[in-house]
């Protein structure tokens, strides 16, 4: 995964749910340059399980852990971050 | 042919004979009593030998134990997702988690928890055999032990520990993040154990208890757990009288 142009990440999940194994594997490829914020829910909270990304040039991200395998959110980030790494070749 | 060879391998084996006895005769005068040895191999005991999956002395098969041995000699386990967590940072934790009544992190191998989780039921969760009869048990802990994973273990149930715990971690957050417990034998998630924390330890809470017993009918209370025994006397007492004829008469009269 291409976390370079990761700038603020802000994961919230539920260990206990489905959706808890894809957020935390998420979580342990963050860089600790990016700014990290997490929420651990529970199975009665009102909140959903949610990751969202800020990259360098401010556009944000959403993706729902629940419905992702590591593997697919690896893949919907980089979609993103390959857009920045063509950037900076050409700008280079 | 045969009876060539018999003949030989009787001399030699005489041969044999008269030497070893010369020799035990020599020892026996100069150095020690002659002490015959049975040829019979002797088996060590198998009985009391432990068979277990890995070898006895594998990291695999420590780590198992290790971890049964911190689930079942710790009231509380807190179960935390660690996330660059730098030397100093680890350092610093480790310690003041050591003041915090011996408390102590381990890095979990997951993988090798998983499989203790599994057989956590088990006499020996480490035995041969074990781990294929258990493959698709299912425990409630699992969930949470995908991904970077480690645990506090906190070996008196007191709920002030854990809140020192907590307040340790909130130091360290986003590098260590609470996501479950086990508390004696129930698991919490994160919104329990916090409930947990917030309550008066348990010396406290036995002595409310106690107090609230006396002043609500402690007597009628007495009297309701007295009530089996006394019953089961009386019955007895009564079956006595019937059986025993002499007893009888002499209730009569008195009666």
């Amino acid at each position: 995964m291409i976390t370079k142009y990761f700038t603020n990440v802000s994961v919230k999940f539920d260990p206990f749910s489905k959706g808890g194994r894809s957020a935390r594997l998420f979580l342990a490829r963050v860089p600790h340059s990016a700014k990290l914020e997490t929420k651990v829910l529970t199975a009665n909270s009102k909140d959903h399980q949610e990751i969202s990304v800020t990259f360098k040039d401010k556009h944000i991200m959403k993706a729902d852990p629940s419905k992702m395998k590591i593997d697919d959110l690896r893949d919907y980030f980089d979609s993103y971050s390959r857009k920045l790494v063509i950037k900076d070749a050409i700008s280079d | 042919m045969i009876s060539i060879r018999g003949i030989r391998s009787s001399i030699l084996a005489s041969k044999i004979a008269t030497n070893s006895i010369s020799v035990s005769v020599h020892s026996s005068i100069f150095t020690r009593p002659v002490a015959f040895y049975s040829t019979k191999v002797v088996e060590p005991s198998v009985t009391n030998q432990r068979i277990t999956e890995k070898g006895e002395f594998n990291r695999k098969t420590y780590l198992i134990d290790l971890y049964k041995h911190i689930n079942d000699n710790n009231d509380i386990v807190l179960y935390v997702h660690h996330n660059n967590i730098n030397k100093a940072d680890n350092a610093t934790i480790r310690s003041e988690l050591k003041k915090i009544n011996e408390s102590k992190l381990h890095v979990l191998r997951s993988g090798i928890y998983e499989i203790y989780l599994k057989n956590a039921h088990e006499e020996d969760p480490a035995a041969k055999g074990v781990s294929q009869r258990n493959r698709g048990r299912k425990h409630p802990l699992l969930p949470i032990i995908h991904g970077p994973t480690a645990i506090i273990s906190i070996s008196k149930g007191e709920p002030e520990h854990v809140e020192k715990v907590i307040k340790l971690l909130k130091k360290y957050q986003d590098k260590l993040i609470l996501v479950g417990a086990k508390v004696e034998k129930s698991i919490y998630n994160v919104e329990e154990i916090n409930e947990f924390k917030s309550l008066p330890n348990k010396l406290t809470l036995q002595s409310q208890l106690a107090g609230l017993l006396t002043i609500l009918g402690g007597a009628g209370l007495v009297r309701t757990l007295e009530a089996a025994s006394t019953h089961l006397y009386l019955t007895l007492e009564e079956r006595r009288k019937d059986i025993d004829p002499n007893e009888k008469k002499e209730d009569e009269p008195s009666a």
